[in-house]
This record gives structure tokens, sequence and C-alpha cells, in this order.
């Protein structure tokens, strides 16, 4: 029979293999979010291992793709909210150190474009990444950001007209 | 610099990727927190085992016949942990592991403990289907959805707890 330490060390493998296949998507959600490197491994690492504990809860008929992306969204806004975080960021901002670039093959995104959404005020990045990047509606992001939907197309609008102006481009808001 | 200017702002954000690899990998600082967590969860649950075996042996003591007999309460049990569709395999395998183990667990617990802790367990999975059933009609009532979490969570203590305790009836018993 096989004892309870076999089952819990069998889940944890079967986690690893779960972890591999997700890790891009929630790295990359958490990068673009945090416009950090470290914080994004953070986040990425909170996130999974919040995935684990919320094992028992995780209901089939859900995508694992968009609950994943939920708990990474938490937990960004978590990081955020905390003094520390806030701290970090005003301080990595206030200098002219640009954040790090994205890791990634030759199809990687323009260095410029990732730097200017980077560089975005928090509550425009994060509705320029769910909604511009990731294909979420705004009542999708406006309830994964815990903010009202019409808040969510101001932060947008307000995200497009900054890297409009940022990266020179002529852009009419839709 | 490989930017094309000619492109709009909708078109280069529609280029970028989604998948960004790590530059390190996470998994070791996971893996420990992950196996961290688990023995974390086995001392609690362990204490709180104790307590509930007292509570049983107190029931059983002043409650002779009210305890049910094993057998029905294993067909009970028979029936599938979650019949919905399963997306994510590692995902579903990992859960599927530690409903194994309770199964497994269970059958080591004396028969009265057994059928009583089959009972408790409908009592969760029922709650469950009531819950589920609201939701129904209220698929996005936060606190229904909350309610249906802690079910999850609820069952998933119940295993852990089921699993220490059947460790100690092991001693007790042995099979």
């Amino acid at each position: 029979m096989r004892s309870r330490r076999d089952a819990v060390s069998s889940s944890v493998k079967d986690f690893e293999v779960f972890y591999r296949e997700h890790v891009g998507a929630v790295f990359g959600l958490c990068y673009r979010l945090t416009g950090q490197r470290e914080s994004a491994e953070d986040c990425t690492q909170e996130t999974f291992v919040a995935a684990w504990r919320a094992l028992p809860q995780f209901e089939a008929r859900s995508a694992v793709a968009t609950w994943l992306h939920r708990i990474a969204v938490n937990k960004v806004i978590a990081r955020n909210a905390s003094v520390a975080a806030k701290f970090e960021l005003a301080a990595s901002r206030s200098g002219d150190t640009p954040p790090d670039e994205p890791a990634g093959d030759d199809a990687a995104p323009p260095l410029d474009l990732e730097r200017a959404i980077a560089a975005l005020p928090d509550g425009s990045r994060h509705v320029l990444v769910l909604v511009g990047i990731y294909g979420y509606s705004h009542a999708e992001a406006a309830q994964l950001l815990g903010i009202a939907a019409g808040t969510c197309r101001a932060h947008l609008h307000r995200a497009r007209q900054l890297l409009g102006l940022r990266m020179g481009l002529n852009e009419e808001s839709p | 610099m490989s930017e094309q200017p000619d492109l709009s702002l909708d078109e280069r954000l529609a280029r970028l990727g989604r998948d960004i690899a790590p530059a390190r990998d996470l998994w070791p600082g996971i893996e420990e927190r992950v196996l961290r967590s688990a023995r974390q969860r086995r001392v609690a649950l362990a204490l709180a085992a104790g307590l509930v075996a007292t509570a049983f042996a107190l029931f059983a003591a002043f409650h002779p016949h009210a305890a049910r007999g094993p057998d029905s309460a294993s067909l009970r049990f028979a029936q599938p942990l979650d019949s919905a569709a399963p997306r994510g395999a590692a995902f579903m395998r990992t859960r599927a592991a530690l409903e194994q183990a309770f199964a497994s667990d269970l059958q080591r617990l004396p028969p009265k403990t057994r059928a009583r802790v089959l009972q408790d367990l409908d009592t969760i999975r029922n709650a469950r289907a009531d819950i589920r059933g609201a939701l129904d009609s209220n698929p996005q009532d936060p606190m229904l959805n909350e309610l249906l979490a802690d079910t999850w969570q609820q069952e998933m203590d119940f295993y852990a707890n089921v699993s220490s305790t059947s460790d100690s009836a092991r001693m007790r018993w042995p099979m």
C-alpha cells in the first residue's frame, strides 16, 4: 500500500510538471504587471505556493490559466499595497535605471515598448497589460483588479495616451 | 532596434508575447515552501485530530448505539469524488493523489470511527451540493463562491485529519 509520504511526494512531482507548464505565462503576467524582474519572481513564487495551498478549491470547470492569472493578479496587487513594495517602487523609479529586459527569444517584444509599459503608473499599467496584452474585457479586468469598469476604461485611456507620447505615436483612443 | 515605426499601438501590443521565461529556475524555492507548508499542516492537523479523537471517544462512551454500520457507509464513499471533466492534467493528478491517500487511510480506521467519518464527509458534500445549487441561479455571488471554496478546504482538511487518525489507529490495532 502506498504511504501518505509517497503520495505527497508524487503530488509535489506532479505539481512541478504543472509549474513547468505554466511558469512562462505566470511570470510574463507578473513581470508586465510589476515592471520589475525581482518583484515578478517573488509574485510568481507566491502564485504557485498559493495555487498549491488552494489545490483542493480548484474547480475543474474553470480554466487553469484563468485561475492562475487571478491568483497572480491578487499577489501583485497585495504586493503593491504593502508599504515595503511602495518604497521599493518609488526608489527604483526615482532613478534613471530602466526596468530589466524581458527574457526570451528573437520573438521577444520590442524593448522600448516594454520599457514604456513598465514606466506607466500602476493602475494604468495593470489595465493596459490585462486588456491590451492579455485580452481581458474591461469587465473581467475590472473584476480582477477590484475596480469599477469605468475606472478601468479611464486607466486604459490614460495608458494609451502616455504610451503614445513616450513612443512618438499619434494615437487616437478608441 | 527592430521596432517598425508604422505600426499602431494596438498592433505593437498584439505582437508582445504573453509568456516570458524567468531568468532563473524558481521551482526550488517553491518546492521548499510547498514541503514546509505540508509539514506544518500535518502537525496542526495531528493536534486537531487528537481533539477530534477525544470527542469521538466521549461521544461513543455516552451514545454507544449512535454509530452507523461501516458497510453502508463505505458504499456511500464509493461515489466519484468529482465527476466534472478535468482540465490541466498535472493539476488534477495532484488532487487525485491526495484523494487516493485518503481512500486508503480510511480503511485503516476502526469500523465505528470510519462510519462516523463518512457521515461527516457526507455533511460537507451535501453542503457543497446545496451551495452549487444556489450558484446555478447566481453564479457571480462572491459569498457563495467563497463558501464553495471553503467546503473544498474542509474536505481536504478532513482527508488529512483521517490520515493522522488512521496512523494512530494502526498503532493500536495492527492490520
